[in-house]
């Protein structure tokens, strides 16, 4: 798999550096389960970023320090801060937009 | 459910305390309220969207394309095709100048359509001119990843070491389990919700008027101690909102009646010992120093305590159920 399941543990240091793209998700979720053969997908095909997938009901810290009130949530991050945030399913290309906005911009 | 003999010398001594503690000692474990007439919730035929489960094809391509992208092995060829990963670094002066550059060629980001472009056959270490944004920029190319084009046959299923799946078809059929199963544990919650609607519908219940009232108040109370959105100090509003929980919680009395009765007929019944146990066992699960006495109790509320252990019980009862009702008739 191209993405790095994080924890509260972890979390910090996997998105220290570079761009990383966060899919925050909860096993009850079902938009979650939409989202996830997309992030997967697109993880596959862009070496070089960190992907990263946060089980919210798993590590309650990283949920509360980036207010993760609703879920799937995507943090789109550069050498650790947010830069942008979405909720819900979206299609990949417009995933992909947001990453080339981070990338490019 | 954690017994006495099961408990180290310090649990057993909370528990001994718990058990001579007024709240839990003198709690009315046995209501007047109860099913009277119980209903045989099992001899109910399920209805077809809760008999049928049904795996698609596309399901299990899924799983065997994950199985792919897990073996996916990645190369690091001399020089640029379409489907790539390239990581530059740029050589020229501006807001790109020593930021690393990442362009994915085939995908057309918005930004770097010239560049991937312009990257497509150009090798590591060669610098070329192209445009980021409306940037022009001389990049040079760092590392170039390439994922192998994994297929999935009966020697890449074998490294998964599943016994008793040595090709690609006995691993679409442990899928189609894997599925399945999964299928079952989603749907008998949904039918373990239609076992208890059934339940509430054609069972017998005496409700005693004065214990729903009590019930009543003291859940609404509670709850509005949780959510402090109103306070006391807004005795107009707070004792609005407090008769409004009031007239919820008379609707739901049944329900937490009929809870207890599902229970009852599991062969559970909550008095002072599994009350005084089952909190030595949330003290242990939750890690917290058994001598805190004081801590402990300062948690524990009657009202929330019974309506969450029955409520879990009636759910394990009930699951367990429907899925040995599932496995009549799929």
């Amino acid at each position: 798999m191209a993405y790095i399941d994080a924890n509260d543990k972890n979390f910090h240091d996997i998105v220290a550096k570079g761009v990383s793209v966060v899919d925050c998700y909860g096993d009850h979720c079902n938009p979650c389960r939409i989202l996830t053969p997309i992030f997967e997908e697109i993880s596959t095909k862009m070496d070089y970023l960190n992907f990263v997938k946060l089980n919210t009901e798993h590590n309650p810290e990283i949920t509360r320090e980036y207010s993760i009130y609703s879920i799937p949530t995507l943090l789109f991050m550069r050498d650790g801060e947010v830069v942008e945030r979405t909720v819900g399913v979206l299609p990949k290309e417009m995933i992909e937009e947001y990453i080339a906005a981070l990338l490019y911009e | 459910m954690l017994t006495p003999d099961q408990m180290s010398s310090e649990a057993l001594v909370l528990y001994q305390r718990l058990l001579h503690t007024d709240i839990i000692a003198n709690h009315k474990y046995d209501l007047n309220s109860r099913v009277t007439k119980f209903y045989d919730y099992m001899a109910d035929e399920l209805p077809e969207e809760l008999s049928t489960i049904t795996v698609i094809e596309d399901e299990i391509d899924s799983m065997v394309e994950k199985l792919r992208l897990k073996h996916l092995i990645v190369e690091h060829p001399e020089a640029v095709a379409e489907g790539d990963s390239v990581k530059c670094k740029c050589l020229s002066d501006g807001k790109y100048h020593d930021r690393p550059i990442l362009l994915y060629p085939g995908l057309e980001l918005p930004g770097a359509e010239r560049a991937e472009k312009d990257v497509l056959g150009v090798c590591v270490g060669v610098p070329f001119d192209t445009e980021i944004g409306e940037e022009k920029v001389k990049l040079v190319i760092e590392e170039i990843s390439r994922q192998s084009n994994t297929v999935v046959n009966d020697a890449l299923v074998q490294t998964e070491g599943l016994k008793g799946v040595a090709t690609v078809e006995a691993y679409r059929d442990w899928c189609r389990k894997e599925i399945e199963e999964k299928k079952k544990e989603a749907l008998s919650e949904k039918i373990a919700a239609w076992f208890f609607q059934n339940f509430l519908e054609k069972a017998e219940i005496y409700e005693d008027e004065q214990e729903k009232q009590q019930w009543a108040i003291d859940r609404a109370k509670l709850w509005m101690e949780m959510d402090r959105s109103v306070t006391a100090e807004d005795s107009e509003k707070y004792n609005a909102e407090l008769n409004e929980r009031i007239q919820d919680n008379l609707e739901q009395f049944r329900g937490y009646i009929a809870q207890i009765g599902i229970a009852n007929a599991g062969g559970i019944h909550y008095g002072p010992e599994e009350t005084a146990a089952r909190i030595v066992e949330s003290v242990t699960l939750f890690d917290i120093d058994y001598s805190d006495y004081e801590g402990v109790m300062a948690k524990v509320n009657m009202t929330y305590f019974m309506e969450v252990v029955y409520l879990e019980c009636t759910k394990e009862i009930l699951k367990a159920n429907a899925m040995s009702k599932l496995k009549e008739v799929v």
